[in-house]
């Protein structure tokens, strides 16, 4: 009796045994995930950062699509608008928020994190860094005060809750890094081969490039708010290569896999939804015998017809209940209404980041109020210039414009000025960069843009920013308070700090 | 009268009827003198089975009140020694109602087992295969017998539980046969856990995990859980074992308690009995929805929208340009119109389009059973086979099922078990749900009802072969009857479960079991989304593999000591635990490279392919200890510890102790004999206990996803979840009282419990400010308060020789509170869908539904804009939850002679759900018969403007759809005008007692703030400011859930053996049964409360669902 229970004793203390000790070893090995690597090259990084950047739906066609580009009349809503107001914030900021901060600004930082200090990755992170400063640009241009000095720390440091900073420090900020990353970029040096670098395919003279016509756009903004630091930045920037042709302008290559956004938001499989061309649009350039009519607009489908015209626009801000709707055939059937130009609807057609007419136009600013040397006309004529032909350049000869028509148009235009510079800018980013198009009226109130019966649009048409995101009311909500409290109440009129009409 | 007289006139009385029997017994036992005759005598006799009469071998026979007793023989044959003439014995068998017979003098006694429906006695399983009786136990087990489930059968067993369980949720999704069900055991107890119960095959745990995404919110597919491959046939009993001293012993994954099946064994007889259970039922779709018959397509009331008057002024349906849905349009007069097929006919109504598009489907189940063996080995072989047809077309089932049970002793000390279950599974086109584009509902939901099936079947495709249907427009509105020939999915299942055990008598007092269990299952899965279809022109094809194994062994060690007064029990043992998951997928890109040819070699771009492995293992020791005193004071200890892989180092040990205590009062009350017979038998019971819980694996580390097929090259994110910094186990707390009643011969029973459990320390991951460069962080936080009773009152009012009448009643009341979430964090999202969320937020119960709202004044009226349409509140709300207030339940059963009819009545009182098939089917479609209201009056309306030819400005409607509420401040009527105007328009203008006052203060008009709604809108306007995309209000659809079921009925006929003698036939039972038969009550329009979006996290959420399936069948049982 006695040897049996010594004995089952003995089992229990080897079995018990063998499972303590045998498995435990294991077990936190048996934790090492093998599908997700805890390392990765910065290549694959920089190349996922570079795209979400651009391709994530809500960014491309939520806000900027049906969101920016209608408040900036290229577009405007076949299905009228609600109590006149055209600004019907679109769902997608919140997740443009989300979408720029948690995936294309977390990723181009763990490449920033990785290279940094690294003299052998310096070109890497000069890159990385560039691109960081593009994202976060466009987030303060929207928002005004937002997360920067502290933002994306979350898995480095377990902060949850950046504090904001004011927009100053941000832009200041901003410049400072692209004059260091411009410095730092090195041709000697390694750097991203072609197929990572999927918008400059790894030529680091155009990343400097890059750099610099971003100073510019970034220094102009704020021209009026720091003027001082604008004349030195343009100074600085005189010495130093830019994009100097259509061919170096800075795109992102869309493909039949990533369409161009607006062949996104206009187009699903062969039916054409929500937005037409706006009126405000059709009729700038129908009025001014803009070259670039037909290439940004497509004829209605009825203008076979000899009694419709070839081009009409939708007018924005107009109510379904005003009495001027029946004069818009709008209630499902349109067939008198332009179509955007089917130049924006290949899958190939490149979105735009910063172009070669851009620069014109921001140099011709310059010299326009002596920062620059040179002739402010001429810089206005090259981006005009330009912009006309661009549709060729990245098209084909379809899209090809004589020069004479071209000197034509230029001739008819009124001598340069900052309402013509900006109203040419406004025209080159046609359903092409919303968010620029945005900044720039907001900081210089041009082009006059008007509602359908030909009147200004009042102060508060328009808003002036973005609502924060109700995660951040909620989730950082002390640091979202401390912005409000600095920045003015959390509402579209807002003015942000560097936006002074 | 001698005492013996007196007893069986009690008796006899007692049969007549329940209240005489109450009243004698209270008269008669005055005269009741206790006297012991000493004297001993050898009691012996047969024990044999109520349900088959064959003799039971094994039976515990002990004289009441005493440790002595013997087991009958392989004949059913016992004998046993008593001193007292008028001692009473037990018998005692598991599963079998234990009986207690007063010998009353007699030298023969025989007894007749029967297995209990009642559950009033005998043994129970308890954790890790315990047999205890369930006298013993500190803590509140319900046993549900096997007999329960084997002839009203649903295709997913589970299900029949449903509403026989106090405590009990089982809600099963709505996705067609076979689909998954939730099974919730007091309460959501954790955030983001999937909160189901455990679910345990003779001692050891099997999968039940629901594959891949179970109806996700953007319209998955439900692959149903891993529950519904247990064959019912098998099935002897089950214990549910609620609280966590119930499952304590099971550790982590018991943490939301323990569904405990025993299988059916073999039983020692002469000879091979054979049984037969064939089943056959007709399923058909109930609760459909309340459709209006009156207006076709268009807009306005008119030919508009998707019309094109054509020159000879007949409308034109154009589905290319549709651009609204529904129908919103004319009288269907039978006017004459071009249809979107481009058919000329008449404008007319299709009342049964949505009916018509269900067949009736059908399931056979048919199941077979040989079961035999001698005194030391026993065999039960069953083969099982299903088939089901679905109400959808071409969706389909099959399901057969091989098992085996066997037994023998290898040696007078080893008994070698075995059991092992083999199911294959073959499922066609499992349905797609919510918002997937071939879900039937959303395209019927959103089809003017002029729209014929007629015409969608025949017009599947142009002469392109490309999918066409009447709006085409926007390529997420598809053609039913495209999608079920075209649409096409598969998947089908092997999975082998089972377990091997040895138990070793190594003491008369010791005994050691040894276990081990595999539980392999591979699915293999195609879909494909049709080439030319609407959805994706160059179609789509994948595939998936999904091979899980897991393996559990484990040792037990079993003490028992029996003193005088005292015994002891003490089980000590080990699990470990390794659970593995690999999947492998496989799909096209860019889709097919040769048209119609769905394999993944024919993908346009390079194919996507993608393999995962999962590992994870528990290491467990415990040990329970039970120590009795005179058989009536119990006290149980356990503990356990866990070393899980999941969980950082330091942390990943985790230990967990448990108590548990009851105590049979009446036993100690030393009741006199007459008081017995009203109150038989006393329990209290106490407990508390702990468990912890791990998490999934690979949650530790910041990794990065890699994808080398992009479009752009191989691409790396790292993971939009922050890792947590020191991970600690979940802890969950639970504390449980409870009695346990007999009155009247124990024929009423009342078990009644309170319970409440806290869960800390929760695994959550939480939302965290995108700002920080992630979504998400891991972290432990949260305190969920889980509190209730539960229960259940049995009894057998009537038991006359030909009638009999059962009853079971269950009440459940489940409280849950989030008392605490994550520092910082207001609410947590556990499911979002169109701005509706389904929420945990402190203070509130577990699953609010929040949305927004009808924004309201001081005084909770509505408020109304100028336009007289609501204004929607600033930010969304709580506007519901999805607790109950209590569930109730009722099986009763009666019996005369060989007739038995039994229903079960299932109630759930309070508690919301959101109905989004209402909110579209009102709002965009007015589809529903509501959205008729006002319509022809705001037509007539419109007609007499336009004649009077007034703009809408300056028109007063006569008629429409009047919102009930008012207007809200700052809405003014001016003098001359005739609709409402806002204030605000008019600068310079103010309001003062009532009145409206231009600037040199001159009477204008009248001020309506708050006054009640006079503004006639277009209906259509009315339902559609409900469901407008991004500015949805969903107050409307959020209804209370409360429902009465008529769950299950069934009615049986048990054919005299004798007419079977000469062919050995025996217990035949003829059945008819219903399930879902009869919603008595709902206060939901169009959906069954009951629905519900999928089994993780989108309970109170509906979309688009199917209708219920209404089930009619006749089931045959004999034996041989």
């Amino acid at each position: 009796m006695k040897s049996i229970k010594n004995k089952s004793f003995g089992i229990l203390v080897l079995i018990m045994l063998f499972i303590v000790s045998g498995c435990k070893k294991d077990l936190t090995d048996l934790n090492v995930n093998p599908n997700e690597p805890i390392t990765t090259s910065p290549e694959y990084l920089f190349r996922y950062a570079l795209k979400q950047g651009i391709c994530s739906y809500n960014s491309n066609v939520n806000l900027e699509q049906w969101g920016l580009m209608n408040w900036m009349m290229y577009f405007a809503s076949r299905g009228g608008v609600e109590q006149g107001k055209e600004y019907v914030v679109p769902s997608g900021k919140d997740a443009f928020w989300q979408e720029q901060y948690a995936d294309a600004l977390s990723n181009i930082n763990e490449v920033c994190l990785m290279t940094n200090g690294k003299p052998e990755y310096a070109n890497q992170y000069a890159a990385a860094s560039i691109w960081r400063v593009f994202l976060f640009h466009r987030l303060t241009d929207l928002w005004g005060e937002i997360p920067y000095s502290e933002a994306l720390q979350g898995l480095s440091n377990l902060n949850y809750t950046p504090v904001y900073d004011k927009q100053e420090l941000i832009y200041l900020n901003m410049l400072n890094e692209l004059k260091n990353d411009e410095e730092m970029l090195d041709p000697s040096k390694s750097f991203f081969d072609a197929s990572a670098d999927l918008i400059c395919k790894g030529n680091i003279s155009r990343w400097k490039m890059f750099a610099n016509a971003l100073r510019l756009r970034l220094a102009t903004r704020i021209k009026d708010r720091l003027p001082s630091t604008y004349a030195s930045v343009v100074l600085d920037l005189s010495t130093k290569i830019m994009i100097s042709s259509n061919e170096e302008s800075i795109l992102f290559p869309f493909n039949s896999e990533k369409k161009n956004p607006v062949y996104e938001a206009s187009f699903t499989g062969q039916a054409v939804v929500q937005n037409n061309p706006s009126k405000f649009l059709v009729d700038m350039l129908v009025n001014t015998n803009d070259p670039r009519t037909s290439i940004l607009l497509d004829k209605s489908p009825m203008s076979v017809l000899p009694w419709i015209p070839p081009y009409k626009g939708v007018p924005n801000l107009l109510l379904t209940t005003d009495s001027a709707w029946s004069n818009y055939n709008l209630d499902g059937n349109w067939g008198d209404i332009s179509r955007v130009g089917k130049w924006f609807l290949r899958n190939e057609t490149p979105g735009v980041i910063i172009s070669y007419s851009e620069v014109c136009f921001l140099k011709a600013e310059a010299a326009l109020n002596g920062s620059l040397q040179g002739s402010a006309q001429q810089f206005f004529e090259d981006g005009v210039r330009a912009n006309i032909h661009f549709y060729e350049v990245y098209g084909d000869s379809t899209y090809s414009v004589s020069d004479q028509t071209i000197d034509t148009y230029i001739q008819s235009l009124a001598p340069v000025s900052m309402e013509q510079i900006i109203n040419q800018k406004w025209i080159s980013f046609a359903f092409s960069n919303g968010y620029e198009a945005y900044a720039e009226y907001r900081r210089t109130a041009f082009p006059k843009l008007k509602k359908y019966d030909g009147s200004e649009i009042s102060e508060n048409d328009l808003p002036k920013r973005m609502i924060y995101p109700n995660s951040e009311s909620t989730l950082n909500r002390e640091h979202y308070l401390e912005a409000v409290s600095s920045q003015g109440a959390d509402n579209e009129f807002t003015p942000i700090w560097w936006d002074m009409y | 009268m001698s005492e013996i007289e007196k007893m069986v006139k009690v008796k006899r009385d007692m049969r007549k009827n329940l209240k005489l029997f109450l009243f004698f017994t209270l008269l008669i036992n005055i005269f009741f003198i206790h006297q012991s005759f000493a004297q001993e005598l050898t009691v012996s006799g047969i024990i044999t089975d109520k349900n088959d009469g064959t003799p039971m071998i094994g039976v515990t026979v002990k004289i009441n009140n005493t440790t002595n007793g013997t087991i009958s023989d392989a004949n059913g044959k016992y004998s046993i020694k008593i001193s007292n003439p008028n001692d009473t014995l037990v018998f005692s068998f598991i599963s079998y109602n234990t009986l207690i017979i007063p010998v009353n003098g007699q030298s023969q006694l025989n007894a007749v087992m029967s297995s209990s429906v009642t559950q009033l006695s005998g043994m129970v399983v308890t954790a890790l295969g315990i047999e205890r009786e369930k006298k013993s136990l500190g803590y509140s087990v319900t046993e549900v017998k096997g007999d329960m489930l084997q002839t009203a059968k649903d295709v997913s067993m589970i299900n029949q539980l449903s509403g026989k369980v106090a405590g009990l949720d089982v809600a099963s999704a709505n996705g067609g046969a076979a689909s998954s069900s939730k099974i919730v055991l007091r309460g959501n107890k954790s955030f983001t856990n999937n909160n189901q119960a455990l679910i345990v095959v003779d001692g050891v745990p099997i999968d039940n995990s629901t594959v891949s995404n179970a109806g996700d919110k953007w319209g998955g597919r439900d692959y149903g859980s891993g529950i519904s491959d247990i064959n019912p046939d098998d099935i002897e009993s089950i214990s549910v074992l609620k609280g966590a001293s119930a499952s304590a012993l099971y550790g982590s994954r018991a943490a939301n308690g323990v569904i405990l099946i025993t299988t059916k064994k073999g039983k020692a007889s002469k000879k091979i009995q054979i049984s037969f259970n064939s089943n056959t039922s007709f399923d058909t779709p109930y609760i459909l929805w309340d459709i209006q018959n009156t207006y076709g397509a268009g807009r306005n009331g008119k030919f508009e929208g998707p019309w094109i008057i054509n020159s000879n002024g007949i409308p034109v349906f154009d589905a290319t340009n549709a651009s609204s849905y529904g129908s919103w349009g004319p009288k269907m007069e039978g006017q004459e119109i071009i249809d979107w097929d481009g058919k000329q006919k008449s404008f007319s109504s299709q009342p049964d389009n949505y009916k018509d598009y269900f067949q009736t489907g059908m399931t056979l189940n048919n199941s077979v059973s040989l079961s035999g063996g001698k005194k030391n080995s026993t065999c039960r072989l069953t083969l099982a086979d299903l088939k089901n047809t679905d109400i959808v077309p071409n969706v389909s089932v099959k399901r057969t099922n091989i098992s085996l049970n066997a037994g023998t002793k290898i040696h007078k000390r080893v008994t070698l078990n075995v059991f092992g279950s083999y199911v294959r599974q073959a499922y066609d086109n499992r349905l797609g749900l919510s918002d997937a584009h071939n879900n039937a509902n959303r395209n019927y939901i959103m089809m003017p009802r002029n729209v014929s099936n007629e015409s969608l079947e025949n017009n599947l495709m142009n002469t392109d072969g490309k999918e066409q249907t009447w709006y085409m427009n926007w390529a997420w509105m598809t053609n039913p009857f495209w999608n079920e020939e075209y649409e096409l999915n598969n998947d089908t299942k092997n999975r082998f479960f089972g377990n091997t055990s040895l138990t070793i008598d190594l003491d008369t007092n010791l005994s050691l079991i040894i276990r081990t269990a595999p539980d392999h299952s591979l699915q293999k899965f195609w879909s494909r989304d049709a080439y030319n279809g609407l959805i994706s022109s160059l179609g789509s094809y994948s595939e998936k593999e999904i091979q899980c194994d897991e393996y559990n062994t484990d040792f037990l060690l079993s003490y028992k000591k029996e003193w005088e007064i005292f015994s002891f029990t003490a089980n000590a043992g080990g699990n470990a635990m390794y659970d593995k998951s690999k999947q492998n997928t496989a799909e096209t890109k860019g889709g097919l490279n040769e048209p119609y040819i769905y394999t993944i070699e024919n993908s346009l771009n390079t194919p996507k392919y993608r393999s995962l492995l999962y590992e994870k293992a528990i290491n467990s020791l415990y040990f329970s200890g039970q120590l009795a005193y005179h058989n009536f004071l119990f006290l149980d200890v356990t503990a356990r510890n866990d070393w899980s892989s999941t969980l950082p180092k330091g942390n990943n040990s985790y230990f967990y102790p448990s108590f548990s205590s009851g105590f049979v009062f009446s036993d100690l009350m030393n009741l006199s004999k007459k008081a017995e017979k009203i109150f038989s038998y006393g329990k209290i019971r106490a407990s508390w206990a702990a468990v912890g819980n791990d998490t999934d694996p690979y949650r530790l580390n910041k990794t990065y996803y890699v994808d080398s097929t992009d479009t752009y090259g191989t691409i790396a994110n790292v993971t939009t979840v922050i890792p947590p910094e020191n991970l600690k186990p979940e802890k969950l707390v639970s504390k449980e009282i409870g009695t346990d009643m007999r009155f009247f011969f124990d024929r009423i029973g009342l078990d009644f419990s309170y319970y409440k459990t806290n869960s800390f320390n929760q695994i959550v991951q939480i939302d965290v400010s995108p700002a920080s460069g992630s979504n998400y962080a891991l972290i432990n936080a949260g305190n969920i308060e889980n509190k209730g009773i539960e229960l259940q009152l049995n009894g057998k009012p009537v038991d006359e020789n030909n009638f009999s009448w059962n009853f079971i009643l269950n009440y459940t009341k489940n409280k849950s509170e989030v008392i605490e979430l994550a520092e910082g964090v207001d609410n947590l999202q556990l499911m979002e869908h169109w701005g509706l969320s389904i929420e945990a937020r402190p203070g509130h119960p577990y699953g609010d539904i929040v949305g927004y709202a009808i924004k309201r004044d001081a005084n909770g009226n509505k408020l109304i804009n100028e336009n007289g349409m609501y204004l929607r509140s600033d930010t969304t709300q709580v506007l519901g939850n999805i607790n109950p207030k209590f569930k109730l339940s009722m099986t009763n059963s009666f019996t005369w002679k060989n007739f038995t009819l039994s229903f079960l009545i299932d109630a759930r009182i309070g508690g919301e759900m959101f109905a989004g098939t209402d909110m579209y089917g009102y709002g965009y479609a007015g589809n529903f018969s509501e959205t008729l209201e006002g319509r022809d009056a705001w037509y007539a309306s419109e007609e007499a403007r336009e004649a009077a030819g007034i703009s809408v400005d300056d028109w007063k409607a006569t008629g429409g759809y009047m919102a009930d509420g008012v207007y809200q401040t700052g809405t003014i009527l001016l003098n001359g005008e005739n609709n409402p105007e806002s204030i605000s328009e008019h600068p310079g203008y103010y309001t003062s007692g009532g009145y409206v006052y231009d600037q040199s203060h001159n009477v204008v008009g009248t001020d309506l703030s708050g006054i009640s709604n006079q503004t006639f809108v277009n209906p259509e306007k009315y339902w559609s400011q409900f469901s407008d995309w991004t500015n949805e209000i969903h107050e409307p659809f959020v209804y209370d859930a409360s429902y009465v079921k008529l769950r299950e009925l069934t009615f049986t006929y048990k054919l005299p053996d004798k007419w079977f003698n000469k062919i050995q036939m025996k217990n035949f039972y003829v059945s008819v049964y219903g399930r879902n038969l009869w919603l008595m009550y709902s206060k939901v329009p169009n959906v069954d409360p009951e629905t519900f979006h999928d089994s993780s996290s989108g309970q109170g959420y509906e979309l688009y669902s199917y209708p219920v399936r209404r089930s009619i069948g006749f089931n045959l049982k004999f034996d041989f």
